[in-house]
């Protein structure tokens, strides 16, 4: 198998808040070929400067960019806001030579030069597309089909469809019907729950202004997933678990795992080193349906 | 000509909200109006679109918009309309109407790199569970930042 090699962007969240989520993604790389390179000088995406000065976001992007050029390196995220901030980011400074023109003269005030040899990826793309489901469904041995998953991808995997359309992310994803986490789904056997509003945001952007309103709309879709019958949510964005992690009640908690989590039981990976125990919400009853 | 052609002039990314015809597709499919009624993102359009764009720089509501972008992946006009609200923030910033959570968190950003700032402890916590430590600040996001007008915002 050719090992495709990548520049693994964690970003803010994910190696503090959300490390059974990095645990998965780097046992699940490891076991499907794909090597995760950690560089040092990747620091926040950009992202939270977003709303306050596009410029400064596109600015740190920009940075971040570079850091992967020099690698001679492809990126990979595991943040949707990573992954949409990222990819619009080197998008723009493509297509746009007064901007990137603007950016080099910013950057080399730090001795960088954006030339626009990298790429973005969000790791569901990676296995989505670059390694595909019937690479991944030869080396299931572990068959999830007694698990009901209902899947959220999250705002930024997939819109705004400008962008990752114009961007080339493959395959192209329909603003109204995203369909990757459902094709991860089907390949590890286990049954799809559908249910009302999937494609909704999590609420996860009002987490700083108006937490109240963050967890009343993390909290719905968590009461409609389980009205469903789900066994867990499957998410591919660290702000997206973490939101529907801390908008439940104790007493009726609802499993959220991480795709590679998923991914990886079925690859038949010791369930200890996908960082279960490392979940907000415990996935012991999943564990014990499995019997795992 | 309508009052709001100064904005619409000095701001290209505002140009599009002329194609508005305010069917109200972007408020009827948002997750947030959904949660609070008193938010109506087509009203900011609108108002936006007729030079009263004062009002909705200094409406703290202007800051609810999750970014979603169902809106304007909705939108019948590709008035881009989740973009239009993003450069009324990027305006409210530089007015000095941006909320204190989020220039508590760019802060973060310059000071340390990242949102959560990495020490000694996270990175033995992290080696701990077999992960990797990560490299220490070097303070460049901050040299960055100080290019910026963003700057003047943070230290204010």
């Amino acid at each position: 198998m050719t090992v495709q090699r990548y520049a693994l962007f964690l970003g803010c969240n994910v190696p503090v808040r959300n490390l059974g989520y990095e645990l998965a993604a780097r046992r699940v790389a490891e076991a499907l070929g794909i090597e995760l390179v950690d560089l040092p000088g990747f620091r926040c995406c950009g992202y939270p400067l977003k709303a306050l000065d596009s410029y400064a976001a596109l600015l740190v992007a920009a940075h971040n960019l570079c850091q992967a050029e020099a690698a001679g390196l492809p990126i990979v995220t595991l943040c949707n806001a990573c992954s949409g901030t990222l990819t619009e980011a080197d998008l723009e400074l493509k297509e746009d030579a007064a901007l990137r023109e603007r950016v080099n003269q910013d950057l080399a005030r730090v001795d960088l030069h954006y030339q626009g040899t990298t790429q973005v990826r969000h790791f569901l793309r990676v296995l989505d597309n670059e390694i595909g489901w019937e690479a991944s469904r030869g080396r299931i041995s572990r068959p999830l089909d007694n698990l009901h998953i209902a899947v959220h991808y999250g705002c930024h995997y997939f819109r705004p469809t400008r962008v990752f359309h114009s961007y080339g992310a493959e395959p192209r994803e329909d603003a109204e019907a995203p369909a990757a986490l459902d094709r991860l789904v089907a390949a590890t056997g286990a049954i799809n729950v559908s249910y009302d509003g999937r494609n909704d945001c999590c609420g996860g952007g009002l987490l700083g202004l108006r937490p109240d309103l963050a967890q009343e709309q993390a909290g719905r879709k968590v009461r409609e997933v389980q009205r469903r019958g789900a066994d867990a949510l499957l998410v591919a964005c660290p702000t997206c678990g973490l939101n529907f992690s801390n908008s439940q009640p104790a007493d009726q908690e609802l499993t959220i795992l991480y795709f590679p989590q998923l991914l990886g039981l079925a690859l038949g990976l010791d369930p200890d080193e996908l960082g279960l125990e490392l979940n907000q919400i415990p996935a012991d009853g999943l564990r014990e349906k499995l019997g795992v | 000509m309508e009052r709001g052609s100064a904005l619409l002039t000095d701001r290209s990314a505002l140009n599009t909200i002329r194609a508005c015809y305010q069917c109200a597709k972007c408020t009827s499919g948002c997750p947030v109006a959904a949660l609070d009624p008193g938010y109506n993102p087509r009203r900011f359009l609108r108002l936006a679109a007729i030079g009263e764009e004062e009002a909705v720089l200094r409406d703290g509501k202007l800051w609810y918009c999750l970014a979603c972008f169902t809106c304007q992946e909705r939108c019948p006009e590709e008035a881009r309309p989740a973009e239009v609200l993003l450069a009324l923030k990027n305006l409210a910033c530089e007015r000095g109407f941006a909320p204190a959570a989020l220039l508590a968190a760019a802060r973060l950003v310059a000071a340390d790199g990242r949102l959560y700032n990495i020490d000694e402890f996270h990175n033995e916590y992290r080696e701990d569970e077999g992960l990797p430590a990560l490299d220490e600040e070097t303070g460049i996001l901050g040299k960055l930042l100080a290019l910026t007008g963003l700057q003047g915002r943070l230290e204010g």
